[in-house]
This record gives structure tokens, C-alpha cells and sequence, in this order.
């Protein structure tokens, strides 16, 4: 142990120096000398004492200047003042120059070693402590830090949260929850729960917060057009003490939408099954019961009916499979691109004895040297094909089809106007839901089945493009692509 | 039969209507089909058909039973039997199945038939209401 503490003994005596150093040697301390106040100084330059034993009286400096320098440099050093002349006067000085402790001259071996070992174990107690402050402050720092990130953790949370204390105050709020409150988070904070959440939408939150027996219960509450789930959990300190509960608020409109629409898709798709097959079964029934006489002839129109609504149950059946191929392949579809340019002039060829049977004047103009779009030629030309296949149904007879392509800030604009039936303003918001088909009299010879405008915007979303319609009514419609450009 | 009986058809699906109309008229009955609910009472009210037999869903999904509760409230329809056809009954959630009874007396129904529906079928519904006999609702 003492091995591991360093002295430097100045004295410009010999005898005293050499003295004191064979004494703390041969209690195996490491001891270096010094005559002078420089030479002193040039050794606690060099290297680290732990102990300085400083003689009052020195040829060139004397004690206190040496160790006023010694404190100028901030050395760790604990420092021992020897003199013959102790007296008060400079017991006060050495003190105010930090000294740590006095030595009166003559003073025995023992007298010298147990100021050493004093010292010693205030070094040591020295060093615990400040390895006891550093790690306090690494702690203090570590608890900072996660104290922030859980703070912005919570911030950043899309579910409200709200803290309550023992108090039935408001400890913490996160942004989700303050705009739900309609009041800052800070506001919210010590605020009793039942001001916080006051108002009638949310009184069968207050009781489950307030009620003293919740641990993970949940409720449901709508709060305007949107549904949240609502969960109340105690928080405990690591003694398993209550401090307090914490409410969480999950937005599950979404998913609430999600699931109320799938038997309405699911009604849906069986009326648009169910009313085919009962027509093409009363078709063929009237040539099973030979209502019409025994010649084969007149039941031909019937039979070619039954066969059309077949064919249209068909593509019915495509479509849906489409719209299921959309979904699956979200995750799995690889980077594509496809010219627009050589698209739209493929489907406009395609769809042209239609436009030739409806007399439609028909104009694409495709912006010089526009690129490509990140999707997959199938379903650019799906996509397409439905909006063209559209625009000519309801177009009028004689009237215009127009599809224009353009690039527009990083996204490829394709636009197909017609200057049919238009929409009904009412109907615009449901345009794009599966199976929509606007019923009017003039709808109502035109073959359907209400998915095309589904499959485009799933397809173009799925892509990171969009799909909007613009149209009045008895004069026209325009859709409008925005395809991310490749 | 002093006189074919008259089956008026409200449908929106004009194949339906064709084959009902080869079927029935080969069996001796007059058959007469209305494709649109505008317009429909004042049709059914000039015809005076026997039994009526009406598609559920027409331009809206409620239609069928619109028509049939003002059929039911005309004094000169209201004892003419009504047979409702749908194409969405039993495997969806109108219920329709469950609830015959209730939503038969809402609007006085006499029969309900899931669509697809065969001409025989009906044939024999029909004859039961002229006849004034009981018959079995299918559900």
C-alpha cells in the first residue's frame, strides 16, 4: 500500500532531505527529493506526487510562493509544510495557500510517518470521492438523457398518452393527446384528470382513469369521426408501489372502416353474383320447360343472353382477382417502369373500333421526350384501359376523348378527358369504392361492375401515385394519373 | 280460367324480365315487366295485375320495399299478392331470412325468394297465391 504512494521531499538541507527519505523508503514508499523551490517545480512538471513535503525555507522561494504555483497549476498533490518556525502567522498563510498539513520542525520518525499516512488516507478518500462524483455525474447524465429520450419517445407516440399521479393530476401528455384535449401539453400538466378530460364526449374516460381498481381496462369512445380504443394501466415503482396510471388513446377509425366495409364488399359481391346467375338460369329454364314450342330458333336470343351474362360474370371474376392481386403483391411487386408514351398509344389502338362504333373524336398528345413511370407496363395499361374503356361508355355519341401526358414536378401527369354524361357531384367521393355504380337512367345501359375505378387507384397507389376525377355534370369528366416518373 | 291471370314483374334486369316473360306466357299467363321503380305505381295501378313479383334491389338497395309498402297503402293494390325476390337475402347481413316474419308484416309481403330463382319455383308460388292457398316462404 504505501508502495503506491509517490512523496517529494524539498529541503535544502541535506541532512533533513536524506533523513526523511530513508525513513519513508524503508516503509516502502516512493520517495524523490528536491533542494530547491525550481527543481521542485520541475519534478511535479515531470510527473505526479501524491504527497509534497514542503520545507518552509527555501534558498530561492519560500514554502508559500512554491505552493501558491503548485495550486496556479491544479496538481493533485496533497502538500505537508516543514518548518522550524511554526507559529501562527504562517500556519494562516500555508492554510490560504491550501495547505493540507503542518509539520513542526523537530519532529520524530513517528511524527513524520503518521502526517504520511494521514495523508495517505485522505488521498485515498480523496480519490473515492471524486471516483464517487464522476460516477454520480455519468449517472445524472445517463438518467438525463434517458430522460429525454423517453420523454420524446412518448411525444412521438401516435397513440395519446396521458400520465396521472397518485394526486389524480396530469403528470405527462404527449402531443397526440394535447391536440385531442384541445389544450398544449404543458398546460395539461398538474392539472387534475377530471378538468383534463371534462366535457361529456370523454366523462366515461375520466371515470376510468379516476376508478381506483383499473389495472388494463379498456374501452371504446368516438370523439367526433373518430374511434379510439381506451386503455387505463397502473404504473409502479420497482417496490411494487402505485404511482399513478397511465391512459392511452388508440385511433382505430381505420381499422373500424376497414371491418364495417368488408360485409358491406361481401353483400355486395353476392347480389353481383346472385343476380347474373338467377337471370342466366331463367334464361336457360325457358329452353329446358320448351315454353317457346318445339323449334330450336327462338331460343337462341335467350341462350346468347344467358352466354353474354356469363362472360360478364367472367370478367367480374378477373376483376376480383385483380383487386386481391393488388393487395398480395404490395409487398412483394419488384421496381418496373413503363413507357407512357407507347402505352397510352397501345391502349388508345386498342380501344379503337369503339371509338370508331361511337364516333368519337379522339386526340393524344404525349409531351416530347417524357420518360418513363415506376410501374409495371400491365398495370399502367390496366389502368389506362379502364379510364379510356370509361371515357368512351360514357361518352356521347360524336363527342371528344382526350388523353394528354405530361411531366409535372418529378411525377408523370396522364389525363383522360371525355365530354360525356359527367358525375353527380354526390357521387364523386364514392367513385373509386369497389362495386360504386352511379344509377341513372342514362347508366343504366351501360354494362359494369362498379371495380374498374377501384382497381386503377389501388393500382396507382400502390405505386406512390394518385387518382383524381373532375367532372360536371352533363358535360364531361376528366381523371387525372399522378405517376411517380422513373 | 276464365281469363289468363296477369304477372307483373318489377326487375331491373331486362334478362330476367325476357325469360320470365318467354316462361310464364308459354304457361298461358299475360306478363307484363316494369324495368324501373320511376314510374312503377302508376304502371301497376293501370295494369291490375293478379300477383306482383318484385326485385328487392332496384336503383337502391331499399327500393323493392319502398314500392311494396306504397302498393300495400293504394286501396286498389292492397290485396294483390306481392312476391319479393332478392339477391341478397339469406347469406348477408340484411337478415332477411331471420326476420321474414317481422319484415313481411312491415310491408304486408306475402312471399320472399332468394334470387337465383327458378321459373318453376315460382310458378308454383304464384299458383298457391291465386288459388288462395297457404304456401311455404322460401327463405
Amino acid at each position: 500500500m504505501a508502495a503506491s504512494i509517490s512523496i517529494l521531499v524539498i529541503d535544502d538541507e541535506y541532512g533533513v532531505r536524506s533523513g526523511i527519505s530513508q525513513i519513508l523508503e524503508l516503509e516502502g514508499y516512493a520517495v524523490a527529493v528536491a533542494e530547491t523551490g525550481r527543481q521542485a517545480l520541475a519534478l511535479l512538471e515531470d510527473r505526479v506526487f501524491d504527497i509534497a513535503l514542503i520545507d518552509y525555507q527555501l534558498p530561492d522561494l519560500d514554502g508559500l510562493t512554491l505552493l501558491a504555483s503548485m495550486r496556479e497549476r491544479r496538481l493533485p498533490t496533497l502538500t505537508c509544510m516543514i518548518t522550524a518556525y511554526a507559529n501562527i502567522d504562517t500556519a494562516i498563510a500555508a492554510t490560504r495557500q491550501g495547505i493540507d498539513f503542518f509539520l513542526p520542525k523537530p519532529f520524530s520518525p513517528d511524527d513524520l510517518l503518521g502526517v504520511i499516512a494521514t495523508l495517505a488516507r485522505h488521498k485515498r478518500l480523496k480519490e473515492d470521492a471524486e471516483k464517487l462524483r464522476k460516477e454520480n455525474e455519468r449517472n445524472l447524465l445517463a438518467l438525463a438523457s434517458e430522460k429525454s429520450q423517453t420523454a420524446s419517445l412518448v411525444a412521438s407516440l401516435r397513440d395519446a398518452v396521458l400520465v396521472v399521479n397518485r394526486e389524480q393530476e396530469v403528470a405527462l401528455a404527449n402531443q397526440a393527446m394535447a391536440d385531442l384535449l384541445g389544450r398544449p401539453p404543458g398546460e395539461l400538466v398538474r392539472m387534475p384528470v377530471l378538468q383534463a378530460l371534462a366535457g361529456e364526449a370523454l366523462a366515461g374516460l375520466a371515470e376510468l382513469v379516476a376508478a381506483g381498481d383499473g389495472e388494463g381496462k379498456v374501452s371504446e369512445l368516438t370523439l367526433g369521426d373518430r374511434v379510439f380504443v381506451a386503455g387505463v394501466t397502473e404504473f409502479h415503482d420497482a417496490e411494487g408501489a402505485k404511482l399513478g396510471r397511465i391512459l392511452t388513446l388508440a385511433d382505430v377509425t381505420l381499422l373500424r372502416k376497414m371491418a364495417m366495409e368488408k360485409p358491406r364488399f361481401i353483400r355486395t359481391m353476392v347480389h353481383e353474383f346472385r343476380s347474373p346467375l338467377g337471370a342466366i338460369r331463367s334464361l336457360i329454364e325457358v329452353a329446358r320447360e320448351k315454353s317457346l314450342g318445339e323449334e330450336l330458333a327462338p331460343y337462341l336470343p335467350y341462350l346468347e343472353r344467358a352466354d353474354r351474362r356469363i362472360d360478364r360474370l367472367v370478367e367480374l371474376i378477373g376483376d376480383l382477382l385483380s383487386l386481391s392481386r393488388i393487395d398480395l403483391e404490395r409487398a412483394s411487386s419488384a421496381p418496373a417502369v413503363a413507357d407512357v408514351g407507347m402505352a397510352v398509344s397501345a391502349i388508345v389502338d386498342l380501344y379503337r373500333p369503339q371509338i370508331g362504333e361511337r364516333k368519337l373524336a379522339a386526340s393524344v398528345s404525349v409531351a416530347t421526350g417524357l420518360g418513363r413511370v415506376r410501374m409495371g407496363e400491365d398495370d399502367l395499361r390496366t389502368v389506362l384501359g379502364n379510364l379510356v374503356g370509361n371515357a368512351i361508355k360514357y361518352g356521347r355519341p360524336g363527342g371528344s376523348l382526350t388523353v394528354t401526358a405530361r411531366a409535372d414536378a418529378g411525377k408523370i401527369v396522364i389525363e383522360v378527358a371525355d365530354s360525356g354524361i359527367g358525375i353527380r357531384p354526390e357521387s364523386l367521393p364514392r367513385l373509386f369504392e369497389e362495386f360504386f355504380r352511379e344509377k341513372r337512367s342514362e347508366t343504366r345501359d351501360i354494362e359494369g361492375n362498379g371495380l374498374g375505378l377501384a382497381i386503377v387507384k389501388r393500382t396507382v397507389e400502390r405505386v406512390g401515385g394518385s387518382v383524381e376525377v373532375e367532372s360536371v355534370l352533363g358535360e364531361g369528366t376528366t381523371f387525372r394519373l399522378r405517376l411517380p416518373a422513373a | 280460367m276464365a281469363k289468363s291471370p296477369k304477372i307483373l314483374f318489377v326487375d331491373d334486369d331486362r334478362d330476367f324480365l325476357a325469360a320470365q316473360t318467354a316462361f310464364f306466357s308459354g304457361r298461358g299467363f299475360v306478363v307484363v315487366t316494369i324495368d324501373r321503380v320511376e314510374g312503377a305505381l302508376a304502371r301497376i295501378s293501370e295494369e291490375k295485375p293478379d300477383v306482383i313479383v318484385l326485385d328487392l334491389m332496384m336503383e337502391h338497395y331499399d327500393s323493392g320495399f319502398v314500392l311494396s309498402r306504397k302498393i300495400r297503402q293504394d286501396p286498389a293494390l292492397a290485396e294483390v299478392p306481392v312476391i319479393m325476390l332478392s339477391g341478397v337475402a339469406s347469406a348477408t347481413g340484411h337478415k332477411l331470412a331471420g326476420d321474414v316474419a317481422s319484415l313481411k308484416d312491415w310491408v304486408k309481403l306475402d312471399a320472399f325468394l332468394d334470387k337465383p330463382v327458378t321459373g318453376r319455383q315460382l310458378l308454383k308460388l304464384i299458383e298457391d297465391k291465386l288459388a288462395g292457398r297457404p304456401s311455404i316462404v322460401a327463405g
